[in-house]
């Protein structure tokens, strides 16, 4: 009795991957088309996570064979390291701070230029989407906080007598990240910022007067009740950009604060994790930080998903 | 309740005195009369001394000095006769001392001199001499007669990579006796200078600055004066109709200096020769040509007997304003006065003109035969206006400095400091230089027309001055916008004066001769453009390698392509065919030899690695180690020991080092001398020189803003002390003795009692005099002798100060590393360690910073770590001297596991004193045992005891 079930889900079983494979052959055009970025995602995301993962749980110095060590690197991590706890918690800063403000000034910016005319949009959304494509140009903002007495931020201070000698704004931890804040919202109105311009500009017209017959009287309604649950999906895609990006600050601090910043003021996760991988070459440590950063980072993005799901209600 | 009271009292008395203090600083700051300044212009200047003698009569009869017979020397003297063929006496001079000559002059007259000489072999610099007579500089440019080498490019031609590139052409010293006059190379005197020299009897004495020299003969005569166009054209000879010659600018077949290679053009299709993807040396001069002084040579031949005209095939993109202008010789002499100075349009294209006047073309008389054109870098016009601009800025800082003498940089926007009655010249000072730049302003817009625009740094200033000296009560609020006008001014003189020209080829035509067509076609440019976009996908430029691959090692360099193309030469010409390994070198800049290592890709050996990184690998055994090749002992005695300490790690030695840097203190001589101050050579007479200083509101500059500064300061200071930083067998820091303690508690006190700035920019405010005592790394010696002409020679540099110990006074410095590193998984060990043996050798190391010298100029002088090598290098004797001094107290920083943490851990230390003004003791001692805990741990990850008792 017992032996006809098994057999009989082995049949099953065989058969559904029979279904499988026949399913393929006849779709397996559109299988060709997935192929490519199949195995470049597979490759360089899906692989090296796990390897990161395989790496936490081992002793490597980078340049001899792993060692087997169990938890010791994640016992460390929460227990001993206390300057994890410092990156963790600016991080954390960073993130609760730049990460909603950006997100909700990407959208208010998108929802006032939509109302623009096509042409001055255009312009406007240049110039402020300009910022985050140029690559390293947040570096000018290194001459307007330069610690210099001739560093325009303390020459402007020390003109108008609001400071009485020059303001070490990247030396000084009390200000190193409120200035990488300030730059990083600069840069913010990114890739999402686009997305909701896109976004909103599907909505069909159609429902906005839908909406004012059901008696919507102010753009305030509009919004809550029309437009952002029509652009659910962008807001999605904005969000989890826009988390990964805070969570994963590293190159301006770098290039602001020094690295390692004074005092670790603007130490974060990721710059954590690089001055164990890059300088201290103890990459299962490293990767013991990356594997707990990405599952902050699956955390997060559920959470917003929740919050999304709300949106309109 | 007694020790409050006792508290009260004191802290009473302390706030009555500190306003007694107070008080008493500002009315000493009201007292302060300002030291005078000489300005440049007044300086003993040739214009004055020309004008003291403007009633005397040129010489009619010839003064002959026979440099064998001389009266005076201290230096070794070396004697010749016949040398070089060129009949008679000739004495070769050394490049430190001097020499004198007595001399009878038959009539009281102006003279020119003429200096008869050989560049005899030295170091490839030009030579530089000081001229006295009877004792006294006549005037301030006798400090600096520099008489050129004369060199040719390697007569073995130019030779290809594997990949079918050209090399950079090696340039080769072709010395042949030279008589050249002492002449203003600006081109500002359109006469060499004269000398007033009174009937009867003088002593000329010439003072080594720089290089040997081998004398024959000195000469004060009359120099006869080219004729103007009109009188040269007098002769009558047939205008020849129809001739053609082409002079390929690469070709040039003599130069003044070795940095004026034949370089690779790509900008044009029309630029000869032309290869689409592959380097080929086509043009000459560009960037490498640009300084007053320099100039080649070129030969060609004529038919027969008649006037030429003569075209130039050039680029000319660099400068608007102040046009690049050559001197023009033929025959080694100017054929007429138009020929003293030619200037050179500016376009982005190439271009194509015969030398002219407004459109008229000149002719120039040539027999026929072979002949010779040579061209030299001149301001002409040009440097009248420079020289101003140079004097008001030179007054215009001082005056700045004079302000903030009463004001303090940052003055404060509601007091009234009387400055026009505390300064009564200032305002007069800004009314005259406003007139005189707006003046030279309206001058060079005539002459450039169209290029307003880049005139704005003179305007800005001539307005803001002007706007000074008529309402005075707004310098105070407008003086760092002041300071900063001032600044780009300089900046604007900088790259104004260079005279960049690119020249693809010259023509000696007759006047039929139509001129080339030198525009691509449009279809020509798409195609070439295409070609090249398809062909970057398959030039690799950053390979440099060699053809046979059996006997053949990987390196890996991490700085720049010149560098590369530099060391590939000389591993062709003086590596290669005497090992007889092949060398494939590699641009790998970034840090990427970690990743190889992990992956099994590294190379043989890797050079120009930073300090901590040979131990770094040695830990984790990716590095060989050299200390046990056996030839490792004589190899290492060519270092100093403070240069391989970083590399050591217990027993071994895991690099050979190539560059060291340390600090030296630069001084302004003129400010510290006006106030009547020493140089100070220990810590507390620095601090003395800064508290009169301060009283100036001048400053002194003591590194600590960047993030390995405040290690290597401390270490600096420790090891004065006779204190070492690691203890107990090096696996711990020391920094918790009393000693070290009090040492950062006096370092941090710098900053904070004395309130030094942590940041500046060192060039910059040592330039207009805000900090006219600077410790910096000595390459800012290669910044300042580029970046600020105005201060030349009024600034030295010294050894840093130390602390008085029983013998004397100790300023060891800590010093840094680069270096060269075998990898330990490379086959082919021996023959990378042939390589790095090589490399870091003293010829190769002098011959590697000559070159890259004069592919680069001054400012990138190598600071070798060979010591014989240094030497080599084409210092000033002086300087060099000043340098060998502090390098011989070099100690460096050891490198042991986990040290990486420690200069981190001293700059929070630091920072968190200066920041949050805490403690400076107790903070070092809360850092100490962080640093401790990491360094043991480190120990136990490498198990380190276990592995030395193994040993």
């Amino acid at each position: 009795m017992i032996k006809g079930m098994i057999s009989r889900q082995n049949k099953i079983m065989k058969n559904k991957l029979k279904y499988l494979f026949r399913d393929m052959k006849d779709k397996k055009i559109g299988y060709l088309f997935a192929a490519p970025f199949t195995l470049l995602f597979l490759t360089f995301t899906v692989l090296p996570v796990f390897v990161s993962i395989f790496f936490s749980f081992t002793y490597y110095n980078v340049l001899e064979t792993p060692v087997f060590i169990g938890l010791t690197n994640y016992i460390k991590l929460f227990l001993e390291d206390d300057i994890f706890i410092i990156a963790l918690k600016n991080t954390i800063l960073f993130a609760s701070i730049t990460g909603p403000i950006s997100y909700i000034a990407c959208l208010l910016f998108a929802w006032l230029i939509n109302e623009l005319r096509p042409t001055i949009r255009a312009v406007v959304t240049t110039l402020l989407y300009i910022p985050s494509i140029s690559g390293s140009a947040y570096l000018i903002w290194l001459i307007f906080f330069s610690s210099d007495r001739y560093g325009y931020l303390n020459s402007i201070l020390l003109t108008l007598g609001l400071a009485n000698e020059p303001i070490a704004w990247l030396k000084n931890p009390a200000y190193i990240m409120m200035v990488i804040i300030v730059v990083s919202l600069w840069l913010s109105l990114g890739t999402s910022f686009l997305a909701f311009i896109a976004g909103l500009q599907n909505i069909d017209t159609s429902l906005y007067e839908a909406g004012s017959i059901d008696g919507i009287k102010n753009k305030w309604f509009q919004l809550w009740y029309i437009t952002l649950p029509v652009m659910r999906p962008q807001l999605m895609f904005g969000a989890v950009l826009s988390i990964t990006a805070s969570f994963a600050v590293s190159d301006i601090c770098v290039q602001l604060a020094g690295f390692p910043s004074v005092n670790y003021a603007a130490h974060t996760v990721v710059t954590h994790l690089m001055d164990y991988g890059s300088i201290r070459f103890e990459m299962g440590y490293a990767s013991a930080i990356a594997t707990f950063l990405f599952f902050i980072m699956i955390g997060v993005n559920k959470l917003v998903k929740i919050l999304l799901r709300r949106v309109g209600e | 309740m007694m020790y409050k009271k006792i508290i009260a009292f004191s802290i009473a008395i302390v706030i009555l005195l500190s306003g007694f203090n107070s008080f008493n600083l500002l009315s000493a700051k009201e007292n302060i009369s300002v030291p005078v300044y000489e300005g440049l212009g007044t300086r003993n200047s040739y214009s004055n001394y020309i004008n003291n003698n403007k009633n005397a009569k040129p010489a009619s009869k010839d003064v002959v000095i026979d440099c064998s017979v001389y009266s005076k020397t201290d230096m070794e003297i070396e004697k010749f006769t016949d040398f070089g063929g060129v009949l008679g006496e000739s004495v070769l001079t050394s490049e430190e001392g001097f020499i004198e000559w007595t001399f009878d002059v038959p009539e009281s007259a102006l003279y020119n001199l003429k200096i008869m000489y050989y560049p005899y072999n030295g170091k490839g610099t030009n030579i530089e001499r000081e001229i006295y007579i009877d004792g006294k500089l006549p005037f301030s440019e006798c400090s600096n007669i520099a008489l050129t080498r004369l060199w040719v490019n390697d007569p073995n031609g130019i030779k290809n990579d594997s990949r079918g590139n050209n090399l950079t052409i090696k340039q080769v010293e072709s010395p042949v006796w030279t008589e050249s006059y002492f002449e203003d190379i600006t081109g500002a005197e359109s006469k060499p200078y004269f000398f007033y020299l009174s009937k009867g009897r003088h002593i000329a004495k010439f003072v080594s600055v720089k290089e040997p020299l081998l004398l024959g003969k000195l000469i004060f005569n009359n120099f006869s004066d080219c004729p103007n166009y009109s009188n040269y054209k007098s002769k009558s000879a047939p205008v020849i109709g129809n001739y053609f010659y082409k002079i390929q600018g690469e070709d040039s077949v003599l130069k003044s200096s070795s940095t004026l290679v034949p370089v690779n053009d790509r900008t044009s299709t029309k630029t000869e020769p032309y290869n689409v993807s592959k380097i080929r040396l086509n043009a000459f001069g560009g960037i490498r040509w640009q300084n007053s002084g320099e100039w080649a040579k070129w030969e060609f031949e004529v038919p027969e007997t008649g006037y030429y005209k003569i075209a130039v095939k050039f680029k000319q993109d660099q400068s608007k304003v102040i046009l690049p202008t050559r001197k023009i010789y033929i025959d080694d002499a100017v054929p007429f006065s138009e020929m003293k100075k030619y200037s050179f349009k500016h376009n982005t294209d190439w271009q194509i003109e015969r030398l002219n006047a407004d459109g008229n073309d000149y002719e120039y008389y040539l027999e026929k035969g072979s002949h010779s054109i040579k061209m030299e870098v001149t301001l002409g016009n040009y440097s009248r206006y420079i020289k101003e601009i140079q004097n008001s800025l030179y007054i215009l800082n001082e005056a700045y400095r004079k302000i903030v003498m009463i004001t303090g940089v940052v003055p404060d926007a509601y007091r009234d400091y009387r400055i026009p009655l505390k300064l009564p010249d200032i305002l007069n000072t800004f009314k005259e230089q406003s007139e005189i730049l707006s003046k030279i302003s309206k001058n060079l817009e005539g002459i450039t027309l169209k290029a307003k625009s880049e005139l704005v740094p003179i305007d800005t200033l001539a307005s803001q001055i002007k706007d000074f000296s008529t309402r005075p009560e707004t310098i105070q609020t407008r003086l760092d916008k002041f300071e900063s006008n001032i600044s780009g001014l300089s900046g604007w003189l900088l790259t104004s004066q260079k005279q960049s020209l690119l020249i693809d080829y010259m023509l000696i035509t007759g006047k039929d001769n139509p001129l080339p067509n030198i525009t691509s076609s449009l279809w020509e440019r798409i195609s070439q453009q295409m070609l090249s976009l398809i062909n970057s996908f398959f030039e690799d430029y950053n390979t440099l390698d060699s053809v046979d691959k059996d006997n053949t090692i990987d390196v890996w360099m991490s700085s720049g392509k010149d560098q590369a193309n530099i060391l590939k030469t000389l591993i062709d010409s003086s590596f290669s065919n005497k090992s007889g390994i092949g060398v494939n070198l590699k641009l790998a800049t970034g840090a990427p030899l970690t990743n190889a290592i992990v992956a099994g890709i590294a190379p043989d050996a890797a050079i120009e690695v930073g300090n901590s990184d040979p131990v770094n690998y040695a830990l984790r055994n990716a590095v060989v180690d050299l200390a046990s090749f056996p030839d490792f002992n004589t190899i290492k005695k060519q270092f100093y020991e403070s240069a391989i300490t970083p590399f050591r790690l217990n027993d071994g030695v895991y690099a050979l080092p190539e560059r060291q840097g340390f600090y030296l203190m630069f001084y302004r001589a003129d400010i510290l001398e006006q106030m009547g101050l020493t140089v100070p050579d220990t810590w507390d007479d620095l601090m003395a020189v800064l508290v009169e200083l301060r009283n100036y509101n001048m400053e002194i500059g003591i590194p600590a803003g960047g993030s390995g500064d405040v290690m290597t300061m401390l270490a600096t200071l420790l090891y004065q002390q006779g204190q070492e930083i690691y203890k107990n067998n090096q696996t711990l820091t020391a920094f918790d003795t009393k000693i070290s303690l009090n040492t950062f508690k006096k370092y941090t006190e710098f900053f904070t009692n004395y309130g030094l700035p942590l940041y500046y920019d060192s060039a910059n405010r040592f330039r207009t005099g805000e900090m006219p005592v600077i410790i910096s790394d000595y390459s800012l010696y290669n910044t300042l002798s580029i970046f600020a002409p105005e201060i030349k020679g009024l600034w030295k540099m010294t050894g840093i100060p130390g602390f008085k110990t029983k013998d004397g006074i100790d300023n060891t410095v800590a010093t840094g590393t680069v270096g060269s590193i075998i990898l330990s998984q490379s086959k082919k060990q021996k023959q990378a360690w042939e390589f790095i043996k090589w490399w870091t050798s003293s010829d190769i190391q002098a011959q590697f910073g000559k070159e890259l010298e004069s592919l680069l100029g001054e400012a990138a002088r190598y600071p070798t770590a060979n010591i014989a090598a240094m030497e080599q290098l084409p210092w000033r004797r002086s300087d060099y001297k000043i340098l060998k001094q502090q390098w011989a107290k070099c100690k460096g920083i050891p490198e042991i596991p986990g040290s990486y943490f420690v200069p981190r851990n001293l700059d929070n230390a630091f920072r968190t004193v200066i920041n949050e003004n805490s403690d400076a003791k107790q903070t070092l001692l809360n850092y100490i045992d962080t640093i401790n805990k990491e360094l043991e741990s480190k120990r136990s990850e490498f198990s380190l005891e276990k592995r030395m008792r193994l040993q």
